[in-house]
């Protein structure tokens, strides 16, 4: 019943801890917010009014996943062997032989999911961070929907990681030809994961909470 | 309301607490400092080669090597402002420390020339750039070099040779010395004032120490600076000096090792070069010897005939001869010189290859151990023919005839050719052809003088039921003949003294078996004369053998005075002392077959004797009669009469059945004498005599033995004495303990009282035979107790008589109201339900035979005396069967 009437009396364009609400992020139910109240009364899953050092942990992944990001793309992420010699690959080294090799549609998948993608997401992510540490006069909605687009698009940065790993097992002829993963392999999985957990461990009603 | 204000105006304290994620970020940004750290201090070196052209180098692929190792890519191509293009490679960082002013770049592309391929790994993997390290101070502008810059192994004498022209040298010809490649040419350049070509070379450093100060080179290159009729040099050269040239060298002894790289002459060959050792040879007949033909010491060429005039003064040829300086020291005072030519004979055909290319100059050093003492010497006279071998042992073997032999065959040791035969001619003893041997040096130990020599020719053919073997010599001996040494010790090489005298001389035997024989192979023969009723069935040439040795041979045939046979037997000398007084003399004709079941064996003296015939003597016994009495020996028919003083008895049977010469006696199965004649007598008897043998005579030419004669019997009952089926029938005796007796009356078939086989015997009446047979069984209740020995019409014919014998055991069953009847046959009883056949014993359905029974309604008779008379009766009665009378054992 009380919960039914909070639902009923939440009001849209306030934060939850104003009316007295707390979300469950599961389930998605709002419950009146009492100090003891741990756990979702609906679903029993674990249930805070705003997720325990959210920013940290959002910056700390950001920071991390902002740092990989530059061996991921500046060093080899695949080498190719043939004949006996290597032939490093960057991402955008292989963007470029894709280009040549008259394949532009792949070139602009690849170029998307691996070099835009992460990029696009550490900066999106960063920014609204700073809007709201900052307080910034911004669109909430908008930084919510820039987050909720992060979030979704961040599953398919991995698709690069597939690539590699389906060439280096096709790819296995010794020394006459094969593919083996470089550092930036490595690294384009840090970057990956971190803003995947990055985008995670982010409380979005924070936004709502630096609103004026 | 108000206390949810209240609540909401609670001042929320935020959590300063840092969380542990941080680490993620902190170790983060150290790899990211250490990365940079070693972009930073690792940087790729960026370098400018300035190439000809920049065919096959593709950017970003080509890579740069050193040793193999990947040192960097080129990732630039640019042209340059003058000439050639220019290309950017990244250098490693690891590599940098290389980039010095006097480094080389080379491009290397698959190359394959005569001599060698290389950068075939190119092929796959596509051209790259070699580098090969140099000092400087460092830069990153470079000038590719056009080619491979000379890569001398390291410890390698580099050597400098200054030619007319090039030739056929070429970057890779190898450098020979003694026809082994000690080194190759790295270089060829044209001299500045373009007169001569300089050529760079490197000797290997295993090979370093050959170049001496006073060394020459000279080219061995082509075919065409050396083309001779004798083609020496193409035979001196390698193959790989003929298609891609070659070089040579000399290293006197003299000369002193050099210390630096130094500077030579190359000159275009040989005899350019002036290092040969000039010579004259001295000869009146060049035959078809032409100019430039070659000089060969065991078959290589060490240097070539270059001028051939004739003196007019001295009336002889002059024959200029170079040396090959490799060789020079080999050609002293006392070297030999001859011209090998064409020869065909049997034993061999020898240079044919001179019949196109000219004849060649054979050449023969003196020993080695006296090498160094003797002079120099630079004319020499030609020698006719080949001088024996150094210290060639020289023999004289004598034979009786000279067939199979030729000069020049071979002298063979186990098949080793040790030597040949020089020459054949009359010896000084009258009779005998002196065979001229030489033995080579190596084999002087061989010959001792207890060595034989014997004929080794054709084939020799050995026949056994085995098989054949045939062994034949090789092919050359089958043509020209041999002679094969033969020493009975084996000699052992370090046994250096040869015990041989200073004129000793040897007989070469005719074969090989003959050898073992010794020198009486060559005593004369020894003539026999045997005689006989009729002659052997031998031939002349047939074999008289000696405890299966051939000793000699039947040699004639005559008709002697006193009528008889005469045949004359050659014994060979060494077996002359075997026949003496008492020697005995037999028939071997043919041969002897043993069959028995255990196998067949058959014995002959040999293949020979089977086909031939045969003779063979032995020692015989002093008791022997062995001579006529004209005093020549008697020829026995075999082996057993020669040699055994006989112990004849005579058997005198109704008839010889299957008996014959030949047949056993037998003693319990053992053989104790054989029949020897079968003879009819007066008395229309066949009287067969037997020879016993010594050892049984005592035991069965006595008084009270009884022979019987043995053949197989074949009933339905058994069969019997199978065996003499296949060997024959055989009489058998049975011993007395009488006296000495030589007459026997022989009996037909087995006695039937036996001392082991008595028993009690009863004569059965009945109206006429049945089916009762000879060994007929009688039983009493289904058990043999006794058999039909006999039956034969009574007397008047009124009945017959069969006569059984019961075993002893059972002989107290026979009472004086005992009833026989018929156990023969079987009783068949037809009724309703069925027919029910009845037979005693399926031996006796089928042989018959005699049951016997005591009625039980009677007291016990006494028991039956011997040779009772009882009736057998007709048939039987059932009851009989019934009867349970108990019989005691006595």
């Amino acid at each position: 019943m009380t919960t039914n009437s909070a639902i009923n009396s939440a009001i849209a364009g306030q934060t939850g801890i104003k009316q007295g609400l707390q979300l469950c992020k599961v389930c998605g139910n709002h419950s009146p917010y009492k100090t003891e109240m741990t756990h979702c009364p609906v679903c029993l899953s674990r249930i805070s009014v705003r997720t325990k050092n959210s920013l940290q942990k959002t910056w700390a992944f950001l920071i991390t996943a902002a740092i990989f990001i530059f061996p991921a793309n500046l060093y080899p992420i695949t080498y190719l062997l043939k004949n006996n010699i290597r032939y490093p690959d960057t991402i955008f080294s292989g963007i470029l032989s894709l280009i040549e090799s008259d394949m532009l549609m792949i070139a602009i998948i690849v170029f998307i999911a691996s070099i835009v993608v992460p990029i696009f997401k550490i900066m999106a992510l960063t920014f609204i961070l700073l809007a709201i540490q900052y307080r910034w006069h911004f669109s909430h909605r908008k930084q919510l929907w820039i987050f909720n687009t992060v979030d979704w698009i961040g599953k398919w940065s991995i698709l690069d990681l597939f690539v590699i790993s389906i060439m280096v097992a096709v790819f296995d002829k010794g020394q006459l030809l094969s593919v083996y993963p470089g550092i930036a392999a490595s690294s384009f999985t840090i970057v990956v994961l971190t803003t995947l957990f990055a985008a995670n461990s982010f409380d979005t009603r924070l936004i709502w909470d630096a609103k004026k | 309301m108000n206390e949810q204000d209240s609540k909401t105006e609670a001042t929320i304290v935020k959590s300063q607490t840092i969380s542990p994620i941080w680490f993620l970020p902190a170790v983060a940004a150290l790899l990211g400092a250490w990365f940079l750290f070693q972009n930073i201090t690792h940087a790729n070196a960026t370098i400018k080669i300035h190439f000809e052209h920049a065919e096959s180098i593709i950017v970003d692929k080509t890579k740069l090597h050193y040793k193999g190792v990947i040192i960097g890519t080129v990732k630039k191509v640019e042209l340059d402002a003058t000439s050639g293009v220019n290309i950017i490679a990244e250098i490693e960082s690891h590599a940098k420390f290389m980039l010095r002013k006097n480094t080389k770049f080379w491009l290397v592309s698959p190359k394959a020339s005569l001599t060698s391929i290389t950068g075939l790994d190119t092929l796959f993997s596509g051209s790259y750039i070699n580098l090969q390290r140099g000092e400087g101070e460092y830069t990153t502008n470079f000038i590719a070099q056009t080619e491979q810059p000379i890569s001398i192994p390291e410890n390698a004498r580099l050597i400098n040779l200054q030619s007319d022209n090039a030739g056929s040298i070429n970057v890779g010809t190898p450098l020979f010395y003694k026809n082994i490649k000690v080194g190759e040419v790295a270089a060829i350049r044209l001299e500045r004032s373009a007169q001569a070509v300089n050529i760079s070379a490197f000797v290997d450093g295993d090979y370093r120490h050959l170049v001496k100060n006073n060394s020459k080179f000279w080219n061995i290159s082509g075919l065409s600076a050396n083309i001779s009729p004798a083609g020496i040099d193409i035979s001196l050269n390698s193959i790989t000096s003929l298609i891609a040239g070659g070089i040579t060298f000399s290293s006197p002894e003299a000369g002193q090792a050099l210390k630096n790289d130094a500077q030579f002459q190359l000159f275009n060959n040989i005899d350019a070069s002036k290092t040969g050792l000039s010579i004259e040879l001295i000869t009146d007949n060049i035959n078809n010897l032409p100019k430039g033909a070659g000089i060969l010491f065991k078959g290589l060429g060490i240097g070539r005939i270059t001028d051939i005039q004739y003196s007019i003064k001295d009336q002889q040829f002059v024959v200029s001869a170079l040396i090959n300086p490799q060789f020079s020291d080999l050609v002293t005072d006392g070297s030999q010189f001859w011209i090998e030519q064409t020869s065909l004979t049997f034993a061999k055909i020898k240079n044919i290859g001179n019949v196109i290319k000219g004849d060649y100059i054979a050449f023969q050093p003196v020993d080695k151990s006296q090498l160094k003492s003797r002079e120099k010497s630079t004319r020499f006279l030609i020698q006719q023919a080949a001088p024996p071998k150094s210290s060639v042992l020289s023999l004289v073997i004598l034979s009786e005839d000279a067939t199979g032999l030729n000069p020049e065959a071979p002298i063979t040791y186990q098949g080793i050719k040790i030597g040949r035969i020089t020459a054949l001619d009359f010896s000084q003893k009258a009779g005998f052809i002196a065979v001229h041997i030489d033995i080579d040096h190596s084999y002087h130990h061989l010959i001792n003088k207890h060595s034989q020599f014997y004929l080794l020719n054709g084939v020799n053919f050995k026949a056994s039921l085995k098989g054949l073997e045939i062994q034949s010599t090789p092919i050359e001996n089958l043509i020209s003949g041999g002679i094969g040494l033969y020493n009975k010790k084996a000699v052992n090489k370090s046994q250096t003294v040869t015990l041989l005298n200073q004129d000793q001389f040897f007989r070469l035997y005719p074969s090989k078996a003959q050898v073992k024989v010794g020198l009486n192979v060559f005593s004369k023969p020894g003539t026999v004369n045997i005689l006989s009723r009729e002659l052997p069935s031998v031939s002349e040439g047939s074999p008289v053998y000696y405890r299966k040795l051939p000793i000699g041979e039947v040699s004639d045939f005559s008709i002697d005075n006193s009528g008889l046979m005469q045949t004359t037997l050659s014994i060979k000398g060494q077996y002359k002392h075997l026949i003496n007084d008492h020697s005995v003399f037999w028939n071997i004709s043919g041969f002897s077959a043993d069959a028995g079941f255990s196998g067949l064996k058959i014995q002959a003296e040999s293949l020979l004797a089977i086909a031939a015939g045969g003779i063979a003597v032995g020692p015989g016994d002093r008791e022997i009669d062995n001579k006529y009495s004209n005093g020549k020996y008697k020829l026995f028919s075999n082996q057993q009469q020669a040699t055994t003083p006989a112990t004849l008895i005579r058997l005198t049977f109704n008839q010889a059945k299957d008996l014959q010469t030949g047949s056993k006696l037998r003693l319990k199965g053992l053989v104790v004498g054989e029949v020897i004649d079968l003879t009819l007598t007066s008395q229309q008897k066949v009287q067969a005599t037997v020879n016993l043998k010594p050892e049984f005579a005592k035991q069965v030419a006595c008084k009270g033995s009884r022979f019987w004669m043995v053949t197989s019997k074949a009933s339905l009952s058994g069969v019997k004495n199978l065996s003499t089926l296949v060997t024959g029938a055989y009489v058998n005796v049975s011993p007395g303990k009488g006296i000495f007796e030589k007459d026997f009356k022989g009996e037909d078939a087995e006695p039937l009282l036996l001392p082991n086989q008595s028993g009690l015997r009863l004569i059965l009446v009945a109206d006429n035979a049945g089916s009762s047979d000879i060994s007929s069984p009688v039983y009493h209740r289904q058990i043999q107790i006794g058999q039909v020995i006999s039956k034969r019409l009574s007397y008047n014919a009124s009945g017959v008589e069969i006569t059984i014998n019961i075993y002893p055991k059972y002989a107290h069953l026979i009472r004086q109201n005992s009833i026989f009847w018929p156990a023969s046959g079987f009783n068949l009883d037809i009724g309703i339900t069925g027919a029910a056949l009845k037979a005693n014993s399926l031996t006796s359905l089928i042989k018959g035979g005699i049951s016997m029974s005591t009625p039980d309604n009677q007291s016990l008779q006494p028991e039956s005396d011997p040779l009772s008379r009882f009736q057998l009766k007709n048939e039987m009665q059932k009851e009989w069967l019934n009867w349970r009378l108990a019989i005691p054992r006595p």
